[in-house]
């Protein structure tokens, strides 16, 4: 039996359909309806549906095998867990975006509003800036706007909302994507179950990946 | 009085079955006293795993609360004798258990070896490592790396620093996408070999025989011979470099035991003769812990709960005292308990 920890919302839907493609999972999306758990009685395996934030947690403490986690997550969080594949899905990028007449006066920190604190910190280090990080957990737009921030270090899908705000980007930091992740220890106890998954799962970005050239 | 090992409980029973099991290889027990400077855990961050240290202010002088003992025993033991200094211990370590949370007290009993570490050495400590799995007593794993192969590829393939570190948490979560888009076309033999470490068979021979590939060329084959020597002492034994092993300490083999039940590792260690010259000291050591605390996550013990119950009040608390002794001598546990008051709940 293998627990599998999606995220809520239409990235976990994705998520299953390449679980599903792979020969793990037959249900239809819609006959799922609420519930936050189902079995796929065929394979095996269980589904659950928990926050995406959370997803890395569920599979650190073994409470799921194996999950699928946002990067942005799993940098921010710095789980401890095994990222065997990049799914390819929920592509995006974190980025640090201004408001349009921004400009940077090293002289003083920087101050930096996210919901990515430790993943901005280190990002900041690495290139030597002074910072003052503002935690916010959402709206992260306003906070240039409203002059909380001078800028803000998030991830940016298409830049419409950044643009509607009047922001743009300055830096591109890193790409982000759905990661397929497994727990450590459940690795080392059902690795031959695991590695077969790993290898279904691949094929079916490979052939994602050939379908969408 | 007997005691019938079957009652205490899975920490205590591992503990006394490995106390013993160390005594029977002729290691000696080493018992620390008091308190270490802060300094030594401060200075020595990376080797607690970002575990945390808990620190007192005894009158300006800023002392911790033991978050390890490797680093205890290897400030205190006097490296510069003839042969090895073969010890085990059983202390409370104070940090935040690898379930995360805040700082505990947890039980940690492992072995040292300081000095005059030899094949055999490393053979019989491996030995020892999978008793202890055993002594456990569910299914489990040790994964075994080598620290000076990890190195010695990291330098080929001309990786320092934060490419460094990167690459090795790459190697940490097995993630071969993304070290791939980190050396994207220019890698070298060995950047091509540290894909390997990533992607490596579990199964030793297996394992051994794809490093063995390119090994020469490399200039890994003493290390190669030695992990090979190390994966052959038992059952339950994989190859994986994943299990990591800071290359400021550790420069030879790495263990890391991993018991069904366990979310994370339960056992850790390794050749550790860096560690030692950072003390000043020129000597070799190797060693592991195993975290008892991490082993409460296998919740099967069975609660305190007596075999009889003796409920007595002032007019029969004679007799009460005399059946519960009959009763305990013949191998029951009896909680004496005196009966409500009217009125008491």
């Amino acid at each position: 039996m293998i627990n599998v920890a999606l995220p809520k919302g239409r990235l976990g839907e994705k998520a299953y359909a390449m679980f599903c493609a792979a020969g793990y999972g037959s249900m239809d999306i819609g006959d799922i309806g609420r519930k936050l758990s189902f079995r796929d009685e065929k394979s095996g395996m269980n589904y659950f549906w928990v926050k995406p934030s959370d997803v890395a947690v569920y599979v650190e403490r073994g409470a799921a095998d194996m999950g699928i986690a946002g990067k942005d997550v799993l940098d921010e969080d710095g789980a401890d867990v095994y990222e065997l594949l990049d799914l390819g899905i929920g592509r995006c990028k974190m980025c640090v975006a201004a408001r349009k007449d921004f400009t940077d006066d090293p002289s003083r920190p920087l101050k930096v509003a996210s919901k990515f604190v430790h993943s901005a910190e280190r990002y900041y280090a690495s290139i030597g800036r002074r910072i003052a990080i503002i935690k916010l957990n959402g709206s992260v737009e306003l906070a240039p706007i409203l002059g909380l921030s001078d800028v803000i270090f998030d991830i940016v899908e298409t830049g419409g909302t950044l643009k509607a705000n009047g922001l743009r980007v300055i830096a591109e930091v890193s790409d982000i994507s759905a990661r397929f992740v497994v727990n450590k220890a459940a690795y080392k106890f059902k690795s031959a179950e695991i590695a077969r998954i790993t290898e279904k799962l691949n094929g079916v970005c490979e052939h994602d990946k050939t379908c969408c050239v | 009085m007997e005691i019938d090992i079957g009652k205490l409980k899975r920490e205590e029973r591992t503990a006394l079955s490995l106390k013993a099991l160390y005594r029977s290889y002729g290691y000696r027990e080493y018992k620390l006293s008091g308190f270490d400077d802060y300094s030594l855990y401060a200075e020595n961050k990376s080797f607690l795993d970002g575990r945390g240290v808990l620190t007192l202010n005894l009158g300006g002088r800023l002392i911790a609360l033991r978050p390890d003992v490797t680093l205890s025993v290897v400030k205190s033991v006097d490296a510069g004798k003839c042969g090895a200094e073969k010890l085990f211990y059983d202390e409370r370590v104070y940090r935040k258990s690898a379930s995360g949370g805040e700082f505990t007290e947890l039980r940690q009993i492992g072995v040292e070896v300081v000095g005059g570490v030899d094949r055999v050495t490393e053979i019989e400590v491996c030995e020892l490592i999978l008793s202890t799995l055993g002594a456990v007593g569910r299914d489990y794993v040790l994964d075994v790396s080598h620290a000076g192969i990890v190195e010695k590829i990291c330098d080929g393939a001309r990786l320092f620093g934060r490419a460094r570190e990167l690459a090795v948490d790459c190697l940490k979560r097995k993630s071969l996408h993304e070290f791939n888009k980190l050396v994207g076309d220019g890698g070298n033999e060995y950047a091509r070999a540290f894909g390997k470490l990533i992607a490596l068979p579990s199964a030793p021979s297996a394992a051994v025989e794809r490093l063995r590939e390119v090994a020469c060329g490399l200039g890994i084959s003493a290390e190669l011979d030695e992990l090979e020597r190390v994966v052959a002492c038992g059952d339950g034994i994989r190859v994986d470099f994943s299990i990591g092993g800071d290359a400021d300490y550790y420069n030879g083999v790495v263990f890391k035991g991993y018991v069904d039940g366990v979310p994370y590792a339960a056992l850790s260690g390794g050749r550790y003769d860096k560690l030692l010259n950072r003390f000043g000291k020129n000597a070799s050591a190797i060693g592991f812990a195993l975290y008892l605390g991490e082993l409460c996550a296998i919740d099967d013990d069975a609660t305190d709960a007596p075999d009889e119950t003796i409920v007595y009040d002032d007019g029969n608390a004679a007799d009460a005292l005399a059946r519960a002794r009959r009763l305990r001598a013949s191998g029951r546990s009896v909680l004496l308990r005196r009966a409500c008051e009217k009125g008491e709940l």
